[in-house]
């Protein structure tokens, strides 16, 4: 069965929410070494309806026409995030071929440098077949986002990793919440019921730390709405 | 004062501030969710206040900065220890003791005692599947025989046909002893439904005496229970 693995990380630029990248922290994924990763990237809505994300592999050459996905040699992926709430990441890690002898059983996945495509092997063997070159051993896997459904069931590739990764982006409402602070804080009248400006801090403090937790304990529905009714403050 | 989990009620306090802000987000007038906007930031400063400065605050501070933040988040569910009133001694009149009462009816019979235990000298023998046409059943040795208490042996006799529908049976007793002449000696007593080839007998064997069995030839197969009982405890003179 595939391996599920729990090292990405998604970082985010308080300066540039453009250049936010999502990496594996290889912490199990070196196994694989030499490997490629595929990313599929959703925002995902309250109704849990997931809008596909474009994401570009840094330092990689091979673009996938298809949806999202992308092909990357180092695990990093860097896409653009305009707005906070939930995202979800569905994240292959495949192994290159490289001319070296190995064990392949049915549905493992491979892939060529040769023609930039990801093979499923169709019948296990020992040995050195550059997958481009056996249609009798492989076939072409024309959609990578395929793969992920395939988890878990009688066509799991035994040989990837993969993680399914959520999260709850809060950043723009974290600087909303500065910047109340920052207008709060000129507030000068010590005996004035609390200002408006006071209560949007506040209410933007309970939405910043109500996303937290909700991110925390994998509410990401709450947490989406949450930042849907953020997002009307800032 | 209640003893308090203090993990327990920072994570329950959080789950309260979540609610509370998933429902102002729902809300369609912030206005009308003033309330709960007040709440939640009364809640949040609370585990701030504890998050930030659980080290340097003083534990009885502190635990009024939980109490206030149960109170606030509306733990109303969670089991503290209860209060337990003391309960007042009875006060208990005591007068001058009265005169002896009369005696009571005589109580039911009680149940019987267990089984005691059986006598010496009682050995059952069982015997299976039994094809020989000549057996020693048992072997008695000259010593309980002899002596002013011991006159004989008894071997009360249950014999059954296995391997046949209706069985043969012999059902009887073999009494050995030893005679007025020194010399050992029988007498039996048995009874045989469908068969008269079975026989028992006591024997001399050396100073002693055996219980053997004989039949015709033929095959067989029987089941013969035994039990020995030594004829004594007679005052012989």
């Amino acid at each position: 069965m595939a391996t599920e693995i729990n090292s990405l990380s998604l970082a985010i630029s308080n300066t540039d929410l453009s250049s936010s990248t999502l990496t594996d922290n290889n912490s199990t994924t070196n196994q694989l070494d030499p490997y490629v990763a595929y990313v599929d990237a959703f925002k995902v809505s309250y109704q849990s309806t997931e809008s596909p994300l474009i994401t570009t592999p840094v330092g990689s050459i091979y673009p996938d026409p298809f949806s999202s996905l992308t092909a990357s040699t180092d695990g990093t992926f860097s896409l653009s995030i305009t707005s906070d709430g939930w995202y979800k990441f569905k994240y292959i890690a495949v192994p290159v071929f490289v001319a070296v002898t190995e064990t392949y059983a049915v549905n493992d996945l491979l892939y060529d440098s040769a023609d930039d495509n990801l093979y499923r092997c169709i019948q296990g063997f020992t040995g050195i077949n550059s997958p481009n070159t056996r249609p009798d051993l492989f076939a072409v896997v024309t959609d990578p986002s395929t793969v992920f459904d395939d988890i878990g069931t009688a066509s799991d590739p035994a040989n990837i990793h993969y993680q399914e990764f959520d999260t709850i982006v809060r950043v723009n409402t974290n600087k909303a919440v500065g910047n109340a602070a920052t207008t709060a804080a000129l507030e000068q009248c010590g005996d004035c019921t609390r200002s408006e400006d006071v209560e949007l801090y506040e209410l933007l403090t309970v939405m910043l730390d109500g996303m937290a937790i909700a991110d925390g304990r994998g509410l990401y529905v709450n947490g989406e709405k949450i930042a849907r009714r953020a997002e009307r403050l800032i | 004062m209640a003893i308090l989990n203090y993990e327990s009620i920072r994570y329950q306090s959080e789950t309260k501030l979540l609610e509370l802000a998933v429902e102002i987000s729902e809300s369609s007038s912030l206005k009308k969710a003033r309330l709960k906007i007040y709440k939640a930031s009364k809640i949040r400063y609370f585990l701030k206040a504890i998050n930030s400065a659980s080290e340097v605050i003083e534990s009885t501070k502190l635990n009024s900065i939980y109490q206030c933040l149960q109170h606030t988040a509306e733990i109303t569910s969670f089991p503290t220890v209860p209060e337990i009133g003391v309960t007042t001694v009875p006060a208990i009149l005591i007068g001058l003791q009265g005169a002896d009462g009369a005696d009571g009816a005589d109580g039911a019979q009680g149940v019987p005692g267990p089984t005691g235990p059986s006598g010496t000298g009682s050995v059952t023998l069982t015997y299976t599947n039994i094809n020989s046409t000549s057996l020693v059943l048992d072997t008695v040795t000259n010593d309980p025989l002899e002596g002013t208490n011991s006159i004989g042996v008894r071997w009360d006799i249950f014999a059954q046909r296995q391997d046949a529908s209706p069985s043969p049976m012999v059902v009887g007793y073999v009494i050995g002893f030893r005679n007025n002449a020194g010399s050992v000696d029988y007498f039996s007593n048995v009874s045989t439904i469908l068969t008269s080839s079975v026989a028992f007998q006591a024997v001399a064997s050396g100073d002693g005496l055996d219980l053997i069995t004989t039949r015709d030839t033929g095959t067989q197969f029987w089941q013969i229970h035994v039990k020995r009982y030594m004829i004594s405890d007679f005052a012989l003179v």
